[in-house]
């Protein structure tokens, strides 16, 4: 057993709640100096379970609450002690509202009694259907590529295709804001794995000269088209000429710019116009297109290659063609728009201007999600709560999910939210903003 | 090589990612007070790799709080 004792302090309980998040840190360093036994594998589980259990008791993690209702701008969720309560959502990256648009689920009604719900088995195996093919053609004629390729998350089509490409002679370079899946698929590959600071073309042009110095493998440039934790995109018109003087490759993880952005909300790359110049585009259907599953489009012989030797796809059960209709449904209901876009952008402009207007500094915000930077770490746990209690549903960033003294929420915005929703919640934080003196 | 040099190595490096001057730190400086994030030190390390063509394993900086802890751990993988 562990002879350690928890802070009493919960501003302190609740941020070791979120360093325990970080495995590397709980077992290379919380462990060992809190003397838990080490050949014992459970152990170090009862520690972090009874630690967990008492944040969630102390009603400051809002981490992982089940939804009881309908997702959408406003939600139910259910509190440890059964209660239910009604929280407007700034926590969803359905930025669409598509997961619950009817017309998405007359489509899944159509086909789910033919086909079933489980794809049955791996893709390359007989888990792939017409309904799968249909959605990768349609991906690659949409997005103007050669070839689809479906993935059973966008985590396993962004972090496999590394994998898959690339190999110990190799290097993928890879922003600093990269998420985990990006990072993972990097480690996998064997490849040596360099990062330079977020969006800076300057560190990606050093970071490129020195793979291309050392002249040894292949090259993968590795970004995402948007960041939602830093609320700005990658300036891919400045990346592309770069990529392409040392002879790299570039793929583009689009997971937060798909729905979010371009003239039919294909992502960054759409939104530069470099369809011809991009080599892989990858994505996910859990954001924008209300679903879950991901893809990468591009050259077919590539796709090819990485449909047969990518880990993702042929160890794990292609997702259900049903919901590949629902996705097919919802990437029309996005194309063709409908104001759906127009909306949810009207409604970060808004809500931007808004928190400007109470003064608070915010540079442009390019993306679906409202940075609001706090930088008082030790007001957060609070902060947090006080918004909860206000029946606002807002996830909390802080160290070392960004660095100390930059603290922040991250606002979600959906096209759904309604301005009386938007300017209650502008009202709350002006209350709170000011009781925690950062305005 | 030796600590002095590698250590200029070391100022060279963090002045060309983090883009300000490092020419004061000495080896007793401690890093945090270095003010660089912990993604921007992996740019900074993985440059020197680059640089002195050598490869150091992630775990060579555990526990380091000093800019002659990183040093050490630069040294100790430079061949020879
Ligand atoms: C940039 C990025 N790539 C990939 C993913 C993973 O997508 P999925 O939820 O389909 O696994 C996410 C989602 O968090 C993401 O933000």
């Amino acid at each position: 057993m562990s002879d350690f004792e928890l802070p009493t302090n919960r501003a302190e309980l609740f941020s070791l709640g979120l360093k325990l998040l970080d495995k590397d840190y709980f077992i290379g360093q919380f462990c060992p100096e809190n003397g838990v036994d080490p050949t014992d594998l459970f152990a170090k589980a009862e520690v972090f379970g009874g630690l967990m259990s008492e944040l969630r008791a102390s009603g400051r993690f809002l981490f992982g609450m089940p939804v009881v209702s309908k997702p959408g701008p406003k939600v139910l969720i259910e509190e440890p002690d059964g209660n239910q309560r009604e929280m407007i959502m700034f926590a969803s990256n359905d930025y669409l509202g598509l997961s619950a648009h009817p017309e998405v689920h007359a489509a899944i009604r159509e086909v789910v009694e033919n086909y079933g719900v489980g794809a049955g088995s791996s893709r390359v195996n007989v888990g792939y259907s017409g309904i799968h093919r249909s959605l990768e053609a349609k991906l690659a004629k949409h997005w103007g590529q050669e070839a689809g390729l479906l993935y059973p998350t966008g985590y396993d089509a962004i972090s496999s295709t590394i994998a898959a490409l690339c190999g110990p002679n190799d290097r993928v370079i890879i922003d600093a804001s990269s998420h985990s899946c990006i990072i993972d698929g990097a480690r996998r590959s064997g490849a040596t794995v360099r990062m330079f600071r977020h969006n800076d073309a300057k560190r990606l042009e050093a970071q490129l000269k020195r793979a291309s110095d050392k002249g040894e493998g292949a090259i993968l440039v590795v970004v995402e088209g948007a960041y939602s934790m830093d609320g700005d995109i990658a300036p891919l018109d400045t990346f592309v000429p770069l990529v392409k003087k040392y002879g790299a490759r570039l793929m583009v993880d689009e997971a937060h710019a798909i729905g979010v952005l371009g003239a039919r909300g294909h992502g960054a790359v759409e939104h530069f116009g470099l369809e011809d110049e991009v080599d892989l585009i990858g994505g996910t259907f859990s954001k924008s297109l209300g679903a879950t599953g991901g893809f990468v489009v591009g050259d077919a012989a590539v796709l090819s290659y990485l449909n047969y030797l990518s880990t993702r796809i042929v160890f794990s059960a292609a997702f259900p063609p049903i919901l590949a209709h629902g996705v097919s449904k919802a990437i029309d209901l996005m194309e063709a728009d409908g104001g759906l876009r127009e909306r949810l952008w009207e409604n970060i402009r808004y809500f931007s201007d808004g928190f400007r207007k109470l003064g608070l500094e915010l540079p442009e915000v390019e993306v679906g999600a409202v940075p609001v930077r706090i930088h008082k770490d030790g007001v957060m746990v609070d902060f947090a709560a006080d918004l909860y209690e206000a029946g606002i549903y807002a996830i909390p960033i802080v160290y070392p999910s960004v660095p100390h003294g930059r603290s922040m929420f991250r606002l979600a915005m959906q096209s759904g939210h309604t301005t009386e929703q938007l300017d209650y919640a502008l009202s709350v934080f002006e209350r709170l903003l000011k009781k925690y003196e950062i305005l | 090589m030796n600590a002095e040099e590698v250590l200029e190595v070391f100022r060279k490096t963090l002045a060309e990612v983090e883009e300000r001057d490092f020419s004061q730190i000495t080896g007793a400086s401690s890093l945090a007070d270095l003010e660089v994030d912990s993604v921007a030190m992996m740019e900074v390390i993985g440059c020197i790799e680059d640089d002195l063509d050598i490869v150091i394993p992630d775990d060579a900086f555990t526990g380091a709080e000093r800019v002659s802890d990183v040093v050490a751990a630069i040294l100790a993988h430079l061949p020879g």
